[in-house]
């Protein structure tokens, strides 16, 4: 028995087994590697969908940039392996400020935490690409020689966010030596990151267009007020109108009536002369012994004591003169309507203030009969160049509000005073008062705390236009519960 | 260590002192393995030393001549378990610059408990290279007597100087490789 050639067929068997281990074991590996392969693309591609899908988000749920730059920031290190990142954020809104982070850690390395590192080195950095960027629009790679963490840092890549035409952010890597997947992933994070410009410039122009169709629904319905009001100053002007014929219509007959009045007092005042001197001649005939006489005379003091003569006397005296009196009120009234309503013509005249105001508190006389007293204190001025029709309402408008503003206690106090080359009118009432926030918008067009239907809310706006028109100045002081003083000043003469 | 220098080794002592030294070599030694050596397989270290070492006494040679003469035995054995297409270098050279870079990142790949030594050429001569080697095995007698065969292999037989060494305590060995005029 050979047992050499048997144990020498033995080991050759070994070896050709081995060898054929050895191929199996080769095809093992090129197999296991590309199933690596597979599973690291996988993996890439689920954190890039993840990262895409984040950058959705950003459209869908609208957060705050600022906010969600971290989210995206820390896929980005995830994704490509990429160790320290930090971002800047250029919001569109200048008041909110510019921001730098600090240095973020991939959370994958920093257990699942991101940490903030504080550097100033890489701060400087930061501080110094944004000029770069601001200018290139582009990436930015430069080379570094850094040790962030113990860890060596040779790269940064910055990538910039622009959004139309501007630049809103810059993402800044940090890594050591970029490898083919991490290039890759920079592709990836290109896409993404002009993927969120786009859905930034929609939300921009979306918000813009919100924001136009608010100011546009805004503008829309101050326009239906001011259609209201001007509806009412319409009919306001119509009233005018319609006042200024009727008063036209009232002062002719005003007019007769009122000789008629003077000529009848004169006739009135004869007849009492007559009536007393016969009443001398009745007392006489009385006792006469004459019987005609004496019966006549009866008869007539007979008539004398049933009608009440020494009565009838006095009351038709006394009569006359009330009606004199009214009479001369409606005229003053129907006088002041004309003015009122002759607000358009621009006559300038020579204008008696205290008269104004005086024709004003006889036209506010019904309003403000009720609310109390009015005290003048008023000195000599000089008249102003000026239109009294249109003063004539200043002061009339003042005087209503007035009113509307006291209750039965008021009392309204009106100061007339030369001062700097004018005159100085003050009109004070102890009313309500104004709310602080209400007075600056006081002389603005119809602004009014009246009910709607009630004022026009031009009353003021009106005077204060007139005021100016004479060059003269409006102001107003109030506290409220105390009352409300307005302060007026014409100047004598127009300056040109 | 890996199975396949087990296994060239048990096959030069067959062919150079036959079968009984192996199995004397064996019985002295008392290995954890019995000897029984598979080239996929990974052994202990120790069992390779203790190997040499016990031939050293057997044959009274000196334990780093045998490592270097394992060498150029090893050399054959290793280079034609890879594909032929792997090992088509035009000279020593060449062949050299590609043992760190592919061969043996390649014996890697195939087995990924190898522990291969880091060799590379760091300077490049007119007539020849240093070899940089660093390996905790520190086995720069075995990478001698590889690069000797490799040489031979080529038709172009070096000398090589080790100008420093591990086992002297230095954290790499240094290998002036040269060929011979
Ligand atoms: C001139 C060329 C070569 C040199 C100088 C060289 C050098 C070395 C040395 C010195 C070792 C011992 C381990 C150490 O020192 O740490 C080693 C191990 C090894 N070499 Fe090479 N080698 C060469 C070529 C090859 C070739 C062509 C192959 C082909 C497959 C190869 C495969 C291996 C294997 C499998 C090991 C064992 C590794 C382990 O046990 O973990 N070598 N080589």
């Amino acid at each position: 028995m050979d047992y050499e050639a048997a144990f020498l067929r033995e080991r050759k068997a070994r070896k050709n087994a081995e060898s054929v281990l050895e191929k199996k074991s080769r095809e093992l590996h090129f197999t296991n590697l590309s199933l690596t392969e597979n599973i690291d693309s996988l993996h890439f591609s689920v954190l890039e969908n993840k990262f895409l899908a984040h950058i959705g988000r950003y459209g869908i749920e609208r957060p705050r940039l600022r906010d969600f730059l971290p989210t995206i920031v820390n896929d980005m290190m995830r994704l490509s392996e990429i160790p320290f990142a930090a971002y800047c954020h250029f919001p569109f809104d200048e008041k909110q400020g510019n921001f730098h982070s600090y240095l973020l850690q991939n959370p994958d390395i920093a257990n699942g935490e991101t940490l903030e590192i504080k550097s100033s080195e890489v701060e400087g950095l930061i501080t110094e690409v944004e000029p770069l960027i601001r200018k290139s629009g582009r990436t930015h790679l430069q080379v570094l020689d850094l040790v962030i963490d113990n860890r060596p840092i040779d790269t940064m890549i910055a990538l910039p966010i622009i959004c139309l035409d501007r630049l809103s952010g810059i993402i800044i890597l940090f890594t050591k030596e970029l490898t083919s997947k991490q290039n890759q992933a920079l592709n990836v994070f290109r896409t993404g990151i002009k993927q969120l410009a786009i859905i930034m410039e929609h939300r921009y122009q979306e918000d813009k267009l919100q924001a136009t169709y608010e100011e546009i629904s805004a503008t829309n319905a101050a326009l239906k007020q001011t259609q209201k009001k001007l509806m009412q100053s319409e009919k306001m002007a119509t009233v005018g109108q319609l006042s200024a014929g009727i008063a036209h219509e009232i002062n002719n007959p005003m007019g007769f009536i009122k000789g008629n009045m003077g000529a009848l007092n004169d006739y009135v005042t004869d007849f009492i002369r007559y009536v007393e001197t016969a009443k001398t001649l009745t007392e006489q005939s009385l006792q006469s012994s004459d019987n005609e006489v004496n019966n006549a005379a009866k008869g007539l003091n007979k008539i004398w004591n049933d009608v009440d003569m020494p009565f009838l006397i006095e009351d038709s005296q006394h009569l006359l003169n009330e009606s004199q009196q009214g009479i001369k009120r409606i005229i003053d009234i129907v006088g002041g309507l004309k003015r009122f309503s002759r607000q358009s013509d621009n006559k300038k005249e020579s204008c008696d203030l205290n008269q104004i105001i005086d024709e004003a508190l006889k036209l506010a006389h019904n309003e403000l009969k009720f609310k109390g007293t009015v005290s003048k204190e008023v000195s000599p001025v000089q008249p102003i160049s000026g239109n009294s029709g249109e003063l004539l309402q200043v002061f009339l408008n003042l005087f209503v509000n007035a009113s509307h503003a006291m209750n039965e206690q008021g009392e309204l106090t009106i100061h007339v005073s030369e001062n700097a080359g004018g005159v100085s009118i003050k009109v004070a009432d102890n009313g309500c008062g104004i709310d602080q926030k209400h007075l600056d918008a006081i002389f603005d067009p119809f602004f009014t705390t009246k009910e709607v239907g009630v004022g026009t809310g031009l009353g003021l706006s009106i005077s204060h236009g007139i005021i100016e028109d004479h060059q003269g100045t409006i102001g107003v002081t109030s506290e409220p519960g105390k009352g409300t003083e307005f302060h007026i000043w014409l100047p004598y003469e127009k300056v040109a | 260590m890996k199975g396949a220098v087990f296994t060239n080794f048990q096959e030069m002592i067959e062919d150079e002192f036959g079968m009984e030294c192996w199995e004397a070599l064996l019985e002295k030694c008392d290995l954890p393995s019995g000897g029984i050596y598979t080239s996929a397989s990974t052994y202990d270290d120790q069992e390779i030393l203790s190997l040499v070492g016990a031939l050293s006494e057997y044959s009274n040679t000196p334990v780093p001549s045998l490592v270097e003469a394992f060498g150029r035995y090893l050399y054959d054995g290793l280079a034609n378990s890879l594909p032929p297409s792997m090992m088509t270098y035009p000279d020593l050279w060449s062949l050299l610059e590609a043992v760190d870079s592919v061969i043996h990142v390649e014996v890697n790949k195939l087995y990924p408990d190898a522990l291969t030594p880091k060799i590379i050429v760091t300077e490049k001569h007119d007539n020849g290279v240093t070899l940089y080697y660093q390996s905790p095995r520190k086995m720069c007698l075995l990478a001698i007597g590889l690069v000797h065969k490799a040489a031979e292999s080529f038709g172009t037989p070096v000398t090589i100087q080790h100008t420093c060494c591990m086992n002297e305590g230095a954290d790499h060995c240094s290998l002036l490789v040269e060929y011979i005029e």
